[in-house]
Parts: structure tokens; C-alpha cells; sequence
């Protein structure tokens, strides 16, 4: 109970962090939306994103506005991931203990990635044409399976930092 | 008893890659997929400190003994999780700068040229996708718009602060994800010889 307890904190941490992140992507155009200084705060929003995104138009959620519709902070394939990433992370906790969790085999990311590879892949070479529906399967799949990578050498991370004394080699990696 | 090897050439070299594939034009395009190029650069980091381990000294008695891969490794100084998040944000933060000093040297080394060089090279890449009919063609003058706007923005000395910041916050995140990722890949301990060493 108590080994369960220590890793509460950082995993409500991580969930508080990555909802932030999301609702910030949402926050771009709501800001935008609401005018006036919110319109800086929009601006810097999509400024940050663009970093990692390519945010066009035709590849993204849009949120009906007075001055016609604004696209989120970041791609429908982007959002997916992100959004899938807090759901999965929100109940991995209901599946699995936290003393228990372990890392699954590396070749479940593989296949999780495989699909959006594919997806981005034939898309740009013209074989096959990516849908709005695709994109969105695709980055669910990997950003569910993403937090079973994260999670357990987080948590052990965050306890390793806290406790230097945790005995080495806690986590040994599931077959 | 030795102490861990240090973390400073896996940081150096992981932000190294990290700042060139986020800083050369063209090749930051990667990191318009989820920051893949940030994540790998945390992941490599984190693989490039278990390969410091090679050579250490390691102790016969097998309880102190773990093998990562076909490395063996003292376990009371074996890599832990802490060190694949260390490892992540120090190569995150390192990226962050090399890929800043790599797009100021580039404005500062070619000018106005840079922008003409990138202009070119992004309209070729457009006619060839535009081909391809895979993206739709209203995009591109939208894409184009943003290019215009980045090559603004980076010959001014408040974009270059701005985009420093912004990277400071985005690259840290994602590559320590990496180095998490990394060690889950990687990390992976065993208190047996594996079957195949030499390999």
C-alpha cells in the first residue's frame, strides 16, 4: 500500500502535465476566438506548436468561431497521439498496480508505430492517399501504447530521484 | 567500488544530433513528426551511456553482476531510470542551444542567401509532392506563408530569443520522453550471460 502510495504523486504529476499540454493545443483557437489580449496569448500558442507541428489548415480540428474556423494548436494525427496518451494514461492505473508495472516487449511499440509509418509513408510517395479517419487511427493506436513505455521508467525514475537508496535494478523488463 | 561513467559524452554527442537534425533546413522536417528527431536524440543518448560501460570493471561474484544486452555491468552502478531522464533533458537542453547556434551561424554565414537557398530547395520539394498528389494544393501556399514567416522570424534577434525559449520548454520534454523510451528499449537487465555474446 505504502509502495503504491510514493508512486501516486508523480503519476498525478504527469496526468496534470499532459492535460496542460493538451488543453493548451485547444487553447489556440479558443483564445483567438475570445479576441482581444487573449488574441497575444493565441498567437504565442501557435508560435510554440509550430515547433513541432506543421499545422495546416486541411490537416487539422477546427472549432467554429464569429471570424470563421480556427484550427487547434497542433494536427488532427498530433492530437490523436496527444490525446490518446492522457486517456491511456488516465487508466492504466484501473488495469494495472504500479509496484507491478513493467515495460512491455519493445516489438508492441514497433507495431503500434508500424500503421502511421505506413500511413505517412505511402501518403507521400502518392500510393495511397492518408484520410482524416486514418490519421486519427493511426496516432491513437501509437499514443495509447505510448504510456506502457513512459510510465514505468517514470515512475521509477521520479522514485530513484527521490529515494536515492532504491535498491538498483528494481525494474526488470517484462518477456 | 568504481564510480558510474560520466554522462558528458552521451549528452554532448545526443544534443549534437539532436541540434542537427532540429537546426539544418530541410532536415528539421522530421521534427514536424512529433519531434521524432528530439525523442531519437534522447533515446541515443541514453544508448551511448550503457556503451560507456564497456570495459568497466565487473565483479565475479554473480550477485553484483547484471548483464544489459551483451554488456556486462557492475549492478551498484548499473544505468537506472533516473540516468535515461537525466540523460534525456541535459541532451534536450544541449540540443535546444546546438540547434540554435546552428540557424544563427547559417543566417550569419549565408544572409539573405540562406532564405533564397531554402526558398528553392522548399519548391522543389513542393512541386515534387504536388506530383505525388498527396497533399492538397492550398496547403502548400499555406505552408509557404509559414515559411516566409520562420525565415522572418529568424533574421531577427527577438524571433531567435523567442524560438530559443520556446525550444528550451519543447526539447527537454521530448527528449527526456526519449531517454525514458530509450530505457525501456535498451535498459533491458538480465542476471544471466545472454546466448549469443559476441554479438
Amino acid at each position: 500500500m505504502q509502495e503504491s502510495n510514493q508512486y501516486r504523486r508523480p503519476y498525478f504529476l504527469l496526468v496534470g502535465l499532459v492535460a496542460l499540454w493538451c488543453s493548451l493545443i485547444v487553447a489556440a483557437p479558443l483564445a483567438k476566438i475570445a479576441g482581444g489580449s487573449a488574441s497575444l496569448l493565441s498567437s504565442s500558442l501557435y508560435s510554440f506548436f509550430s515547433g513541432i507541428c506543421h499545422q495546416l489548415d486541411q490537416r487539422s480540428f477546427h472549432i467554429a468561431g464569429p471570424f470563421g474556423d480556427m484550427k487547434f494548436g497542433v494536427c488532427i494525427r498530433c492530437c490523436s497521439i496527444y490525446g490518446s496518451f492522457l486517456v491511456s494514461l488516465l487508466f492504466l492505473p484501473l488495469l494495472r498496480d504500479f509496484p507491478g508495472l513493467r515495460v512491455p516487449n519493445p516489438k508492441f511499440l514497433f507495431f503500434a508505430l508500424l500503421p502511421m509509418l505506413l500511413d505517412v509513408v505511402l501518403s507521400d510517395s502518392g500510393i495511397y492517399p492518408s484520410s482524416s479517419i486514418s490519421r486519427i487511427v493511426t496516432g491513437i493506436l501509437l499514443g495509447s501504447v505510448l504510456p506502457l513505455y513512459v510510465i514505468p521508467p517514470y515512475l521509477e525514475a521520479v522514485s530513484q530521484l527521490r529515494h536515492r537508496s532504491f535498491k538498483r535494478g528494481d525494474l526488470f523488463h517484462a518477456g | 567500488m568504481q564510480d558510474k561513467p560520466s554522462k558528458q559524452r552521451p549528452v554532448l554527442f545526443a544534443g549534437l544530433v539532436i541540434g542537427a537534425i532540429s537546426g539544418v533546413p530541410g532536415l528539421n522536417l522530421i521534427n514536424c513528426c512529433c519531434c521524432a528527431g528530439i525523442i531519437f536524440g534522447g533515446a541515443l543518448a541514453y544508448y551511448l551511456n550503457i556503451q560507456e560501460y564497456r570495459g568497466l570493471a565487473v565483479p565475479d561474484d554473480p550477485q553484483f553482476k547484471v548483464w544489459i544486452g551483451t554488456i556486462p555491468v557492475d549492478l551498484r552502478i548499473a544505468p537506472e531510470a533516473s540516468d535515461a531522464l537525466i540523460l534525456g533533458i541535459l541532451s534536450g537542453i544541449v540540443g535546444a542551444l546546438v540547434a540554435t547556434l546552428i540557424k544563427v551561424t547559417i543566417m550569419l554565414v549565408l544572409g539573405p542567401l540562406e532564405g533564397e537557398l531554402v526558398r528553392k530547395l522548399w519548391e522543389k520539394l513542393a512541386a515534387y509532392v504536388e506530383r505525388q498528389g498527396s497533399v492538397p494544393s492550398g496547403s502548400f501556399d499555406q505552408l509557404k506563408e509559414q515559411l516566409e514567416k520562420s525565415i522572418e522570424d529568424s533574421r531577427r534577434f527577438g524571433g531567435i530569443l523567442r524560438e530559443l525559449f520556446f525550444s528550451l520548454i519543447i526539447y527537454p520534454i521530448f527528449s527526456m520522453l526519449g531517454g525514458l523510451i530509450g530505457y525501456g528499449l535498451f535498459g533491458r537487465k538480465s542476471m544471466t550471460q545472454p546466448a549469443n555474446p559476441s554479438h
